[in-house]
């Protein structure tokens, strides 16, 4: 086959793919509006498993305390999962993760598709149990803010991974006191992307990419607890990205993926990376993620790129990784 | 940007010049057209938000290609894309629509998505965006030596995989 005759063929493959995928005639005036009226709900439904405390970016307290009823978010043990595509969870109307003997069941309310960066004004949120308004912070150097992730660390929260400043999106993580106060906030150089991270004696440590001249690499960035940079490290040439972090016992572990597997690593305070295992996969990864559950197994998820899986199967995978021996291994 | 256009009509042609062609290559990327749409006002909202800051040192179709490409991948990444009912069985849920769908153009899509998503993000710029090895590189900020690697690899993978397949 010739280059012609192959970017004829993508040519025709794509737009039959996208066929009846029609131009939206309001799109233009619907992103000016948003800006203007503030109407966007910052929305952004992804939680950690872990958490106990949930912070919602909202554009008002009212909504706030509105969102958090959809929020409610519980830990199992034995978590098994099979996937749903993101239409098909808009379609089904759940709103919280329920147990169900040894399966994780689960899924987000998603009655607003916009995910947004904090505008000018807006505030973080943070509510309780009973989605009463505990405090609320509105402070500059958030402005442009993308935090869907929130992690507690005795009297602090972590908010992260990302904003948008004035030299385009950076990955940012900022310190919030328990009381609601900004304590710092760390932005990243271009490049850097922070997948995940978690608080650990002394700071916190944050897994994902950085990207140079011959791509991506998998990427650890230790901060102190102001804010500063104790150390960096990047993995072996082929670990294009890390994508969760979790601690197991007093070990730090990391998961990440190559091309064609996914790869559990050990983290240790002083910043080295010790690979553990690789899990061959037969289909191209589009993320990993790391989590011990409630019964004290590490489970380890790759999903799988988009459909890359024929119909009817799970694009998600899991592994319970025998933690303990590959520790012990050298 | 031009000097004379206010932000709103900044945005306003850049939606009519460029959302076909983001909202094509999204859905050659996500596999959904709900999730490209999605994409694609996520581009333009962040775009518009950048206006201000784009000071036209690439040229409008990189930039925003690189705004899409980055969105995609956060969506890929994000939990839209996580979680579960074990109770409900494939067999239950609504049918994945119009992605499924039998075309003659099948074997290659399937195997551009096949590709691994470094690999079909250069595809699908070099090859449907008709961008050169330099706008790819400019594009992805990459360098044009790693664009090319890529798009050999690619172009090895999409042979073996049209040929495996009884295609020429």
């Amino acid at each position: 086959m010739t280059e012609e005759e192959l970017r004829r063929r993508v040519h025709r493959a794509v737009d039959a793919a996208a066929e009846g995928l029609a131009p939206d005639a309001g799109l233009a005036e619907r992103v000016c509006a948003g800006r203007r009226g503030g109407e966007r709900v910052h929305r952004r439904l992804v939680t950690a498993l872990a958490c106990a405390v949930a912070v919602t970016l909202l554009t008002s307290c009212a909504l706030a305390a509105a969102l958090w009823q959809q929020l409610e978010l519980r830990r199992y043990s034995g978590v098994e999962m099979i996937e749903l595509t993101p239409k098909q969870w808009r379609e089904y109307d759940w709103s919280h993760l329920l147990a169900d003997g040894s399966h994780l069941l689960g899924g987000y309310r998603l009655e607003e598709d916009v995910i947004a960066p904090m505008e000018p004004g807006d505030a973080v949120v943070r509510v309780d149990g009973g989605g009463h308004v505990l405090w609320s912070l509105t402070d500059a150097r958030l402005d442009g803010a993308l935090f869907d992730r929130v992690e507690e660390a005795g009297d602090s929260l972590y908010l992260g991974p990302e904003q948008m400043c004035a030299e385009g999106w950076r990955a940012a993580l900022a310190k919030v006191s328990t009381a609601g106060e900004l304590q710092w906030r760390y932005v990243g150089a271009e490049g850097e992307t922070i997948c995940d991270f978690m608080p650990v004696a002394g700071g916190v440590l944050c897994v994902g990419s950085l990207r140079e001249e011959d791509g991506e690499n998998g990427w650890v960035l230790a901060l102190n607890e102001d804010g500063i940079v104790r150390w960096t490290a990047e993995c072996a040439a082929d670990v294009e990205c890390l994508g969760g972090v979790c601690r197991w016992q007093e070990h730090l572990l990391a998961a990440g993926q190559t091309e064609d597997s996914a790869v559990l690593l050990e983290v240790t305070e002083t910043g080295e990376v010790r690979e553990l295992a690789r899990i061959p996969m037969t289909e191209p990864i589009s993320t990993v993620t790391l989590a011990e559950t409630d019964g004290g197994r590490l489970l380890l998820t790759a999903k799988l790129q988009e459909q890359t899986a024929a119909e009817g199967e799970s694009s998600l995978c899991y592994a319970v990784l025998p933690v303990e021996e590959l520790l012990a291994g050298e | 940007m031009e000097r004379s256009e206010t932000r709103e009509e900044t945005l306003s042609r850049l939606v009519d010049t460029w959302q076909t062609p983001l909202l094509r290559t999204c859905n050659a990327c996500l596999q959904d057209p709900a999730l490209a749409q999605d994409a694609v006002q996520e581009t333009f909202w962040k775009a518009y938000r950048a206006l201000g800051s784009f000071r036209g040192e690439s040229s409008e179709k990189t930039w925003l290609m690189h705004i899409a490409l980055n969105t995609c991948r956060d969506m890929q990444r994000s939990g839209w894309l996580r979680h579960v009912d074990r109770r409900v069985t494939p067999e239950d849920l609504p049918a994945r629509g119009a992605v499924d769908e039998p075309v003659e153009e099948n074997a290659l899509m399937a195997a551009v998505r096949a590709l691994p998503g470094r690999l079909r993000e250069v595809t699908l710029l070099y090859y449907y965006q008709d961008m050169t090895v330099g706008e790819v590189a400019e594009t992805l900020h990459l360098a044009q030596s790693t664009v090319s690697g890529r798009l050999k690899r690619a172009r090895e993978r999409l042979r073996s995989a049209l040929e495996g397949g009884g295609e020429t």
